[in-house]
């Protein structure tokens, strides 16, 4: 409560919340540089899919359902979740540590003395940046799990680049999409809570630190797994089909 | 209850960390522009009675007064804009290890007031140049010594001209020459920036030179209160035993005594 009234307090002097720089730095490092890891993993990721159900489904004659399979998969499922496991691990542990070991070293205690919210401070554009960009990177994860199942479809199954966008295109509902992207604001929100609570009640020193790391990231894995469950259970009574 | 007049008041403060009993009714008053020196063995509670004056902790009973502001009722936003009357050195300095000494300064300024840039970094400048540290501007804390840290904390906590700042241990660990000119700067601030100061130490030389007043804590009581030539001439044995650092008297025979019935 009292980080949003110091928000709506600095508002009304016509004060930012908090400096764009500090913003821009926290965005760079969860979005642009998780890039790689996310985009590599989610390319292996969608060639080891596309090739096992490929061989699964050439005995059906029904290969030209990869090309749905693996967009509808990771769009709705697999993208969100992979980036949020991937994250929880990159930058929910980083975010953890940062701030533990600002709070055993005092530091946050001298941001407190100075007047200044460490809520505000600290954690609000760590977690609006992880919230923010977790669509963006989830984005890139289904792009190139997708991708990369366009090359083993033309590899292994003759499915042409055309004729494979056109099967994504038909099999894939916009509905997949807002659902993935639901997901993911929910995911960054839940990593970034979690390494910031963990961060800021860290006790015991370098020890400490290293404890609250490790259940941070548990616990954000967990949280990840256990909501995206939750939400399709959600779902599907919702939208059986 | 009447509202103090006093720069500090603390009333009949008690505070206990779980079973530990740090501070057992303690009171205790600061006048403006006074410097008081609060004594005392190690885990005593001196850095404890700063932090309560903060307001980064709560007592489990009495009050504590800055100003006519009721520090223990007052409401978080509120105790976050009286906290900007007061500067806080900690012992181990407590810089942002992430960003330059000039960035460390100037974070109350970019934070708490409407200054431009060009403002802030002459505050910055003049801060520094005033605790001997303009050329080591660029400088991540880990590049400097302890000395140097705790001249920029001092530097930062007077970014924004506090009536109030709080030191803890500001020359432990020093050298003698950096720990007068740390002492120096405190009572050149007392004499031209009109500011009180409460400094907690045990470091005996520092505590005589910066003190207007000097206030023993033991057993979580002041136990002696004095200016610095009649605390000198104490009988209080404790008191007594604490300045002459013998091994004979009160204090050690209490710790003997807790040791035997362990």
């Amino acid at each position: 409560m009292n980080t949003f009234e110091e928000t709506f307090e600095r508002i009304q002097h016509g004060r930012v919340p908090f400096r764009a720089a500090s913003f821009f730095r926290h965005t760079e490092r969860t979005g642009v540089d998780s890039v790689p890891l996310v985009g590599l993993v989610s390319f292996f990721l969608g060639l080891t899919m596309a090739l096992l159900t490929g061989y699964q489904l050439q005995r059906f004659g029904t290969e030209r359902l990869i090309p749905g399979l693996v967009a509808i998969g990771f769009t709705r499922e697999l993208g969100p979740l992979l980036t949020g496991i991937m994250l929880a691990a990159r930058i929910g542990a980083a975010f953890t540590a940062e701030l533990g070991t600002m709070q055993v070293s005092e530091e946050v205690e001298a941001i407190e003395a100075m007047g200044i919210g460490p809520l505000r401070f600290l954690v609000a554009p760590r977690m609006l940046a992880l919230v923010l960009l977790m669509p963006c990177l989830s984005t890139v994860s289904n792009i190139a799990a997708i991708f990369a199942s366009s090359l083993i479809c033309k590899a292994y199954f003759s499915i042409a680049f055309p004729y494979f966008l056109d099967l994504v295109k038909d099999s894939l509902l916009i509905r997949d999409i807002i659902t993935g992207i639901l997901k993911s604001f929910l995911f960054g929100l839940l990593i970034s809570a979690i390494a910031c609570y963990r961060g800021l009640t860290v006790k015991g020193g370098a020890a400490g630190v290293g404890t609250s790391t490790t259940s941070s990231v548990v616990t954000a894995v967990t949280a990840v797994i256990g909501f995206d469950t939750l939400y399709n259970v959600v779902y599907t009574t919702f939208y059986p089909t | 209850m009447t509202k103090p007049t006093h720069m500090v008041e603390l009333r009949d403060v008690y505070m206990q960390f779980e079973e530990k009993k740090i501070l057992d009714d303690l009171s205790l008053r600061v006048e403006p522009q006074e410097r008081l020196v609060v004594m005392g063995q190690t885990g005593s509670g001196k850095s404890t009675i700063l932090r309560l004056i903060l307001g980064t902790l709560r007592p489990n009973s009495g009050s504590i007064f800055f100003k006519q502001f009721e520090i223990t009722r007052l409401q978080r936003r509120k105790l976050q804009a009286v906290r900007q009357h007061m500067g806080m050195v900690y012992q181990y300095s407590a810089l942002l290890s992430s960003r330059n000494v000039r960035d460390n300064v100037a974070l109350p300024l970019e934070e708490l007031t409407d200054k431009s840039r060009a403002e802030i970094d002459k505050i910055v400048d003049e801060k520094l140049e005033l605790v001997g540290m303009k050329d080591s501007k660029d400088l991540l804390p880990e590049e400097l010594s302890g000395g140097m840290r705790k001249r920029v904390a001092l530097a930062r906590s007077l970014v924004l001209e506090p009536e109030l700042i709080l030191l803890d241990e500001p020359s432990a660990g020093l050298d003698p020459v950096i720990a007068s000119v740390i002492d120096e700067l405190i009572i050149s601030l007392s004499e031209t920036a009109k500011v009180t100061s409460i400094t907690v130490t045990h470091e005996m030389d520092s505590a005589f030179r910066i003190g207007t007043r000097m206030a023993m804590l033991y057993q979580g009581k002041i136990i002696e209160e004095a200016e610095p030539e009649e605390f000198k001439q104490s009988k209080n044995p404790v008191v007594a035993q604490f300045l002459s650092g013998s091994t004979e008297g009160p204090i050690l025979e209490g710790s003997l005594d807790a040791i035997t019935k362990k």
